[in-house]
């Protein structure tokens, strides 16, 4: 059984229960041990069993994640300094060669070096001085983004895995329930345990004490994580067609809970990585320098380069 | 992750007497196949014979629940060797009659009959006369016939006892 067949589980649940429930006859008279009302009933129950499945049926594919992850991963290796280039979070392509174009604005330096214009000074100040910390944040960034798309990636998996599970369960509880023990299962929603946080420092530009931000990443795929919550378990039980199908609807509904509100944990996380680079702007974008401004009238101006010394 | 159904309707378990006397085969939910040992029906006493097919049904069943647990975890993906502690007044009250259940077989000619409490004691009645006068296959086959009425009316019991405890008017 897999995540593909699921509207065919969902068919064979809701034919099985009724095949079960007219089973339940008495083997003298042929009479059914259960009422009219219970019938229709469960007639209700499982002509419903299909939608219950629907919009699971649904859930994002994830491989469709992988060319987003693929495009960030590129990302990173534009921005990846030299220095300190391994993924902060994750383990999924883990090391990016350093980018040789983000050596040359440090070079630029002796260029300016005999300029007397304020904008000049300022070029190095504002924009050459802070900008391995600006990449290096950027870096982290992108990392950090990229592991809250694996851990969207790694949620939808276990999520299609726990629905799975839930029909599968459903549909052996139904076999099990003539047999002379108690008909009862334990439903383990992994999708929980599907992502972790893991914290990153972020520079800043000033040499103040580095910012802490807290990702989230696909639990088998971040470097260190604090461990991942235990996954919740929810014990069912059913000797009947009707308390089988009813205990699988609290598990669907249970299961859907859960991937709400896993998926909040990593919207969380990115609208907080979100808040920190607002407040911490200049540490994530080099200002526009003034000379950007310059004609080649005002170049010379005391404002811009000014005069050189050489 | 198998199917149980499939696996219930397929499972071949066997078990035999100490010795090796009396070998006994469950083929599915309810065939049972019997079969001795060379010489071994010709000498036996009855009480002997009701005694080794008493034990012989134990094991049996011992080994066809062995089965079924491993079939469970099979369809369930983890493993179940048993069932859970009875914690609610209806689980207790449940295993409490299941516990005192007793299960009849017998086979049509009246030769052989089993029967058992709770599948844990057991007691095999053989006729005066079946042993003088049914060839060992014939015997055998009785004993199978009277231990599938035995796993029917089983099963019977259990669903009634399920009806009875499980009311599903009450849930």
């Amino acid at each position: 059984m897999s995540f593909e067949q699921l509207m065919q589980h969902a068919d064979d649940i809701a034919r099985r229960a009724w095949r079960k429930a007219n089973e339940n006859v008495d083997p003298q008279s042929g009479a059914s041990s259960y009422s009219p009302d219970w019938f229709d009933n469960l007639r209700g129950m499982c002509e419903g069993v299909p939608g219950q499945y629907e919009p699971f049926s649904k859930l994002p594919n994830p491989s469709d994640y992988d060319a987003a992850i693929d495009m960030l991963k590129k990302g990173l290796e534009k921005l990846s300094s030299g220095q300190d280039n391994r993924d902060p979070i994750s383990t999924n392509g883990s090391v990016y060669i350093a980018n040789p174009v983000l050596t040359k604005l440090s070079g630029a330096e002796s260029y300016i070096e005999g300029w007397t214009g304020k904008a000049a000074m300022e070029f190095k100040s504002n924009f050459i001085d802070p900008f391995p910390a600006v990449v290096r944040n950027q870096f982290i960034v992108v990392a950090a983004i990229k592991s809250a798309l694996e851990a969207e990636k790694a949620m939808w998996q276990k999520a299609r895995e726990d629905v799975d599970k839930v029909a599968h369960d459903t549909i052996t509880a139904l076999d099990n329930m003539g047999e002379s023990g108690k008909n009862e299962w334990t439903m383990t929603f992994t999708v929980v345990a599907s992502i972790a946080a893991v914290g990153a420092t972020l520079v800043t530009a000033g040499g103040a004490a580095g910012i802490a931000i807290t990702a989230v990443g696909a639990a088998s795929q971040v470097v260190a994580a604090a461990a991942p919550d235990d996954p919740p378990k929810l014990q069912v039980s059913g000797e009947h067609p009707d308390q089988v199908l009813r205990s699988m609807g609290d598990c669907l509904r249970r299961l859907q809970e859960e991937i709400d509100r896993t998926d909040k944990r990593i919207a969380d996380a990115l609208m907080s990585i979100n808040g920190t680079i607002h407040a911490e702007k200049d540490s994530f974008v080099s200002k526009r320098p003034a000379l950007a401004t310059a004609t080649k009238e005002s170049i010379k101006d005391p404002s811009q380069m000014g005069y050189s010394s050489d | 992750m198998g199917i149980l159904a499939d696996g219930l309707d397929n499972m071949r378990v066997q078990a035999s007497t100490p010795g090796g006397s009396i070998n006994a085969q469950l083929h599915g939910r309810s065939d049972v196949y019997v079969s001795f040992a060379p010489g071994y029906y010709r000498r036996v006493d009855r009480g002997d014979l009701e005694a080794h097919l008493a034990s012989l049904a134990r094991l049996l069943w011992v080994a066809r629940m062995r089965e079924y647990y491993a079939l469970l975890s099979d369809a369930l993906g983890m493993q179940v060797t048993g069932e859970s502690p009875a914690i609610s007044p209806r689980d207790v009250e449940y295993e409490r009659q299941r516990d005192g259940l007793r299960a009849e077989g017998r086979a049509s000619d009246g030769s052989v009959t089993v029967s058992v409490v709770g599948m844990k004691t057991w007691k095999v009645s053989v006729s005066d006369h079946a042993l003088n006068t049914l060839r060992e296959e014939e015997f055998a086959a009785r004993v199978g016939e009277a231990a599938g009425a035995l796993i029917h009316d089983h099963r019977r019991q259990i669903r009634e006892l399920k009806m009875r405890i499980y009311d599903p008017a009450f849930t």
